[in-house]
């Protein structure tokens, strides 16, 4: 009988998971022992009665490399250890069911796992990992925010995606003399919203780890119409906050969702201007989940196409409890203790800040 | 009296030129007392009589840095230690002018000179800066083949060009049962080709860097068919790739239609198709990638002159901008390393590089 090895994808969509499960499929198909399996959902597939399967053949891998999403479904909620049950009186409660799941596993011949997640699942895998279940970890975040790898696939798409809107937005601003305000993704990091703004070329940028001066703005605002280049494009992070005052985020209602959801600062940053005293004409507009789909960039098929051979390298070679992660220009693996323990903000004095101010770009400071 | 830089680039064009021009000016601006001046058609410009020079102010470079090309046009036949000037009898004469530039530029009272260019013309600012040019060079080139820099602009709009041209091609070779040959750029390196085969899921790379044998190349195609016919494959081969028997000469050319040609010689039963992307690897808007980092090494060009720091070149080195010396940036070339995981990946996908 063949070895297996589990895949599974947790943790938000993101542009490239289908390219790494393909790697780790191919790289696999070139072995005589060993053949993949997916679990549907997260470990979701797993755990649920019967389980949730799929064989991941290479004839079923071909050409799924172009496409967004992943063909194994994903979830950002529960997980093996807070799996959310449904009281009598309507609550919920969670759950371990860890133990349960590692047995599940060992009876139908999984010899290692390789979960494909942000840095919630990655914690996930190490306390799987401390339980002995052999699991490599493939990071995945449109965020950019992991300091362990230089890059994580998904995020050179989703920049490429919010530099294609400031091109529109810039357009349209300019035609009719207005401010436009244009909200992205990337949770604390600003990558996303600095990266897009220098590649578009947006006036303002606002990002978490620089909290912004509202009156800042509003002169950024007034001097382009004053001097007679009557638009502006501001860039925020959704997770951009004034001097004075907190991010925006709410509790999730969704059941065994962790993280808060953020969002709605365009909207506000808006009506500050117009409380402010701006009086010019000003929209906003909300990416949202315009980035996380779609067809990945050359850049991200490939990253995510090394990360998938390395992953399944490991697997061959027995090192578990381990993610695998770009260093330029190689791909190594590092202990999830250390992968997870550091997040990759954007430094005050580093290069894309520096061209930032270097061409004249707002950061609200 | 304001002090002055004049801009020249040179050689092929390259999406990202604009966003660096864009970005030496915008960062110019933000001080008072320096213009900023460019010399059309490469050095023509600026070696012409009267001079063809275009003052570079933000108003002109608004909005150029998402158009590919370069508004002060370029030209990869100049050089101007070599550079042809017509004589009296109406022939012409390949001459050392380079005094004449020298002069030029303390006549019309320039500080200093940002060269934006590939190889050839970081030679050419090597020599200047020995005849005491204050000049600071900036590494261009779409076949990421710089040893100095870990990214040059115009690379990974190459590669996404090529990439979406495999993801074209499969569609194609998989309805007819085809093979299709895709030929893009690279030079003597394979970089492009190996994104874009990675990338596109091509079953066969042929870069310059491994010499491939027909034999390999036919064994791994014949495992793609069945035995009643069925199948299909892509193979993307870099334009400097050759056979293994061949000498390495610089970019043989033909190559796509010389496999092609092998593989008939053979009488390979399924049909073949070959594509040759040619310039439509050097133009259109730059991705995000290309005009972030172009933006990023206008600035740095810059700030280069402004501390004097001339006989440099700026680069892009572990996540960060450097500077480096000119001299140390001639004729070192970024091969494919054949121990490079991007070699492993492919060869861990199954793709065949015919070795």
């Amino acid at each position: 009988m063949k070895k297996k090895v589990l895949v599974l994808t947790g943790g938000g969509d993101c542009p490239g998971l289908n390219a790494v499960i393909r790697g780790i499929v191919k790289r696999a198909a070139q072995t005589e022992d060993w053949e993949v399996i997916g679990s549907i959902q997260s470990f979701d597939g797993v755990l649920r009665e019967p389980t949730e399967i799929m064989e991941l053949t290479e004839k079923r891998v071909s050409g799924i490399h172009f496409q967004g999403g992943t063909i194994l479904g994903t979830t950002n909620k529960g997980g093996p250890l807070a799996w959310p049950v449904k009281e009598n009186d309507g609550t919920w409660s969670f759950i371990d069911r860890s133990d349960e799941m590692i047995r599940k596993l060992k009876q139908m011949g999984v010899e290692a796992v390789i979960s494909i997640g942000g840095d919630g699942s990655q914690r996930i895998s190490q306390a799987l990992f401390e339980k002995g279940l052999n699991v490599i970890g493939v990071p995945k975040t449109i965020d950019n925010d992991l300091s362990a790898t230089d890059y994580t696939f998904g995020y050179q798409t989703a920049v490429q995606i919010a530099t294609e809107a400031v091109d529109r937005l810039v357009t349209t601003a300019a035609s009719h003399n207005r401010v436009i305000i244009l909200e992205v993704m990337g949770r604390d990091a600003g990558w996303i919203a600095l990266s897009s703004a220098l590649a578009g070329g947006a006036e303002v940028c606002l990002i978490p780890e620089i909290p912004y001066d509202l009156n800042k703005v509003l002169g950024v605002i007034n001097k382009r119409f004053k001097d007679g280049k009557g638009h502006v494009i501001i860039v925020i992070a959704e997770g951009a906050k004034p001097m004075e005052g907190d991010v925006l985020a709410r509790e999730s209602d969704e059941v065994g969702r962790a993280n808060l959801k953020l969002g709605g600062v365009a909207d506000k940053l808006l009506k500050d201007l117009k409380a402010a005293g701006c009086d010019a004409d000003m929209r906003e507009t909300v990416l949202g989940h315009l980035q996380r789909g779609g067809v990945p960039i050359a850049f991200d098929r490939i990253l995510a196409t090394q990360f998938g051979v390395k992953a399944m390298e490991l697997a061959l070679e027995g090192e578990f409890g381990k993610m695998v992660a770009y260093q330029h220009p190689s791909i190594v693996a590092v202990p999830f203790l250390e992968a997870i323990s550091k997040y990759n903000i954007i430094k005050p004095d580093s290069s894309l800040v520096k061209t930032a101010r270097g061409i004249g770009m707002c950061l609200g400071n | 009296m304001k002090q002055r830089i004049l801009i020249v680039n040179s050689g092929g064009d390259c999406p990202g030129m604009n966003a660096v021009i864009r970005a030496i000016v915008k960062r110019a601006s933000r001080e008072l007392d320096w213009e900023i001046i460019g010399s059309v058609n490469g050095f023509d410009g600026f070696l012409a009589e009267p001079l063809e020079i275009m003052p570079l102010t933000e108003d002109i470079v608004e909005g150029i840095h998402i158009h590919g090309g370069t508004i002060l046009t370029t030209n990869n036949k100049r050089n101007p230690f070599c550079y042809p000037v017509k004589q009296e009898d109406g022939t012409i004469l390949n001459k050392d002018v380079s005094d004449k530039l020298i002069y030029n530029l303390k006549v019309f009272g320039f500080d200093g000179m940002i060269h934006i260019g590939g190889n050839q013309s970081h030679k050419i600012s090597l020599k200047l800066a020995q005849k005491g040019v204050n000049i600071i060079g900036i590494p261009k080139t779409i076949n990421n083949d710089l040893a100095s820099t870990d990214y040059s602009f115009g690379f990974q709009t190459a590669a996404q060009l090529a990439t979406e041209a495999v993801d074209k091609l499969v569609t194609t070779a998989s309805s007819h049962n085809r093979v299709l040959i895709l030929e893009v750029m690279g030079r003597d390196a394979g970089w492009i080709a190996l994104h874009a085969a990675v990338a596109g899921g091509a079953d066969v790379c042929l870069i310059p860097e491994i010499p491939f044998s027909m034999d390999k190349v036919i064994k791994k195609l014949k495992s793609r068919y069945s035995t009643d016919g069925r199948g299909f494959a892509n193979i993307v081969v870099a334009e400097g790739a050759h056979f293994k028997d061949e000498k390495g000469a610089t970019v043989s050319g033909n190559i796509a239609s010389r496999i092609t040609a092998a593989l008939k010689g053979i009488n390979f039963e399924a049909d073949i198709r070959e594509t040759i992307l040619g310039h439509l690897q050097r133009g259109g808007t730059p991705n995000a990638f290309d005009r972030i980092l172009a933006t990023e090494l206008g600035v740095k060009a810059f700030e280069l002159v402004k501390e004097k720091k001339f006989g440099t070149m700026a680069i892009h080195k572990n996540s960060e901008l450097a500077h480096i010396n000119l001299s140390e940036v001639i004729d070192k070339y970024n091969k494919v390393d054949l121990s490079h995981n991007l070699i492993h990946t492919a060869k861990g996908v199954g793709i065949s590089f015919g070795d």
